[in-house]
């Protein structure tokens, strides 16, 4: 888990009292310099936006708000990626991951009601979903389910 | 996007694994402590999430 401060309020406090992740098997990161958010994203924005934009109507602001997306300035979060047990950290920016989604419509958290982008291997979509649906998703995809 | 909903749905799907809050690691000038994470794990599978802690 990788906390970045994105929203009033986000800051290290706030990512120390974050609640759920009393957890054995996680590890917890505060990046207050956005460092993931930045380098990675522009690593997705050579490697997935060209696969995003047809996804989204010509013309459409989401269509125009992801064509112009700088990384630097808006660095990449609300993002999960889930790596197969033979992923390596590569010398330059982010493992190859097996399946990942990415949230850029949020309302509410209700299933079908926040919009995803997703991708496994060469596939990549757009769903109306939830994180617990992104992440059931994700997780069958690196256990083999 | 609130850490509590994601959080939730790793609840629901891994079960329950209780043990003290982990403790945050510092990525001030490096991913080095990420990647250390990574490397210390390979041979399972591995999941990286981005996510405001509010």
């Amino acid at each position: 888990m990788v906390y970045v401060p994105m929203v009033p309020g986000d800051d290290r406090a706030a990512a120390a009292a974050a609640p759920g992740w009393s957890d054995a098997r996680a590890s917890c990161f505060w990046d207050g310099e956005r460092l993931t958010g930045r380098t990675w994203g522009a690593a997705q924005r050579e490697q997935v936006l060209p696969k995003l934009l047809p996804l989204l109507p010509a013309g459409s602001p989401e269509h125009e708000q992801l064509a112009s997306w700088d990384p630097d300035m808006q660095p990449l979060w609300d993002v999960g990626w889930f790596f197969a047990a033979d992923a390596r950290w590569p010398a330059d920016g982010l493992p190859p991951a097996a399946a990942w989604c990415k949230q850029f419509a949020y309302s509410g958290g209700e299933t079908g009601a926040n919009g995803f982008f997703r991708g496994e291997g060469e596939t990549v979509e757009v769903a109306w979903s939830s994180w617990h649906e992104q992440f059931a998703a994700g997780m069958a995809t690196i256990l083999g389910r | 996007m609130s850490t509590r909903l994601v959080s939730l749905a790793m609840a629901g799907l891994l079960g329950a694994c209780a043990a003290d809050r982990p403790a945050l690691a510092d990525l001030t000038t490096s991913l080095a402590p990420l990647h250390a994470w990574f490397d210390a794990h390979a041979g399972h599978p591995r999941v990286i999430l981005l996510l405001s802690p509010v």
